[in-house]
């Protein structure tokens, strides 16, 4: 009987030990075409590590319920990691810009559209515009953003400044917006376990994935609590 | 003679017990929804959810989620049952009724009317007309099917796509439109599926070909001799939602259930709030998920690797 218990103790112990440790990538304001560039440099860096590029908050809490994660680069929501701050190159790819159905004054009941940060959502959009939205709608894409105030579904959206001189090319005539700079950064940190200290270096370190990233440099700051 | 009388007695009792059955059935919902109505205090604010499946399940969990404080009634039936708790729902002071599904809209259109509607995942819903009626459409708007996929997917801004003849006004404004913005569009205006066919030369080698959701247009034929004509000749060719990228479209724009949960949540919020369904009326999903084929890329000699990443599903 103790053999039998001894035996199966030590099979739980290697299956557990045998499933893959994982690393996230989700920025949802990075450029999502580098993604898969990203993403092949990190499972270099990482080797024996599996790598979960995703670009839906959703699908980032999706993966996140995985077991063995170590670490992830994210925008900041979660206090069990310990973090390092990037300092973006440029800093313009993470600016903002408010966008606003003509003729419509912004107020609490306005709805406005956003791609989705998660739970800190509703918190930014009160600090950078100074009203609490009633209706958040939170979607996965600047270009779906855009649409809703197109078609009138939102009054109005917050967006990449970037994305915003794409869209806007495109749609000419048919932008009913007048544009308001806000400086809405939401830069993204690298947060780490702090038994795999080694691998948050290895990251910092590696000038391909800082080019990809859009990374200047870091900072470690510690904890969070 | 025995036997004869046998299989009679037989007959009966069968029959017996399926009137049984029936009639526990029928009274067994209209306790199960008396039921739930007791357990929750049904008050002004609360709405009522309506389905007949459980495809929906997550989708309205989300909706719940998005709406805090507001209590819901859930309930499940099937499509012929529902007509039962009709006169049970007219009785409560709620004001909102949210409808899943077509058969669950069905029951509730024309027979209650003092209370909001709010429409869920049917086709073509523009087609209702009801006063106390809103929603959500499943169609998306072909402006934002183009701009989408001109946005994140090719660069290229020639489409050409096939219409009935009726609706020539309305893509007319559309092309106008989109001409204004730099886009060059294309259209086959035709009567039947087999003109689809006929006129399939018109493509050219550059088009990017999108498909409308219309049975006048499209047929299991005219459907497969189109993909086949743009795969043979390289065109990229816009389905109208997964299942028919699955069949071999390269891409498609279908609503994305997480975001139009947040939209959901608004038009309660609004409705609750003094609006009235009029005021909001119907709206496309305000998300969108992109779904592509990899194969047909591969046929097509698309180039797909830099956008592999934002794309939220992948049949391989």
């Amino acid at each position: 009987m103790a053999k039998k218990i001894i035996v199966f103790i030590t099979l739980i112990s290697i299956s557990t030990r045998l499933i893959p440790s994982s690393f996230i990538y989700f920025n949802p304001d990075g450029d999502i075409k580098k993604l898969h560039l990203i993403n092949k440099h990190l499972r270099k860096i990482l080797a024996g590590i599996q790598i979960f590029p995703v670009t839906k908050y959703t699908s980032f809490l999706k993966v996140l319920k995985k077991k063995n994660i170590i670490g992830c680069i994210a925008p900041l929501f979660y206090n069990r990691f310990i973090y390092a701050k990037q300092i973006p190159n440029k800093k313009e790819d993470y600016k903002k810009i408010l966008i606003i159905n003509n003729n419509h004054k912004l107020n609490p009941n306005s709805r406005i559209a956003i791609v989705d940060y998660g739970p800190i959502t509703k918190i930014l959009i009160r600090q950078k515009t100074g009203i609490n939205f009633n209706i958040v709608l939170r979607v996965s894409k600047d270009v779906d953003a855009l649409m809703a105030v197109k078609f009138r579904k939102a009054d109005a959206a917050i967006i990449k400044k970037s994305s915003y001189k794409k869209i806007s090319r495109l749609l000419n005539s048919f932008v009913y917006a007048r544009d308001i700079a806000y400086n809405f950064p939401s830069v993204p940190m690298i947060l780490y376990n702090k038994k795999h200290r080694n691998i948050l270096n290895k990251i910092i370190m590696n000038k391909k994935i800082n080019k990809l990233i859009g990374a200047k440099r870091w900072i470690i700051t510690g904890g969070i609590k | 003679m025995d036997y004869y009388r046998r299989d009679k007695m037989k007959l009966l009792n069968k029959t017996i017990i399926f009137i049984v059955i029936f009639s526990v059935s029928c009274t067994s919902i209209l306790n199960e929804f008396k039921k739930q109505i007791k357990l929750t205090r049904v008050k002004e604010d609360t709405v009522i959810i309506l389905k007949t499946s459980h495809l929906f399940n997550e989708f309205i969990d989300k909706i719940k989620y998005e709406s805090k404080g507001i209590s819901f009634i859930d309930f499940k039936a099937g499509s012929n049952e529902l007509d039962e708790i009709i006169e049970e729902i007219k009785k409560l002071p709620c004001k909102t009724i949210i409808a899943v599904d077509s058969p669950a809209l069905n029951t509730l259109l024309k027979k209650i009317k003092d209370k909001n509607i709010v429409a869920l995942n049917v086709l073509r819903l523009n087609n209702y007309k009801q006063k106390n009626l809103c929603g959500i459409s499943v169609e998306i708007p072909l402006e934002q099917i183009i701009i989408t996929y001109n946005f994140s997917v090719s660069a290229s801004t020639n489409f050409f796509y096939f219409v009935n003849k009726n609706q020539k006004e309305k893509f007319n404004a559309i092309n106008n439109r989109l001409k204004k913005s730099g886009y060059a569009l294309r259209t086959s205006y035709i009567s039947s599926p087999d003109d689809t066919i006929k006129k399939m030369n018109l493509i050219r080698s550059n088009d990017t070909v999108i498909m409308l959701p219309d049975l006048t247009v499209y047929n299991d034929r005219s459907f497969t001799s189109v993909l086949n004509h743009c795969i043979k000749n390289k065109n990229s060719f816009i389905g109208y939602n997964e299942y028919f990228v699955k069949l071999g479209c390269l891409f498609a724009l279908a609503p994305d259930k997480d975001a139009e949960a947040t939209q959901v949540a608004g038009i309660i919020y609004q409705l609750q709030n003094g609006k009235t369904p009029a005021d909001i009326g119907i709206e496309s999903s305000v998300g969108t998920k992109m779904i592509f084929n990899k194969k047909t890329a591969d046929k097509i000699n698309f180039n797909y690797i830099e956008i592999l990443g934002i794309m939220d599903m992948i049949i391989k």
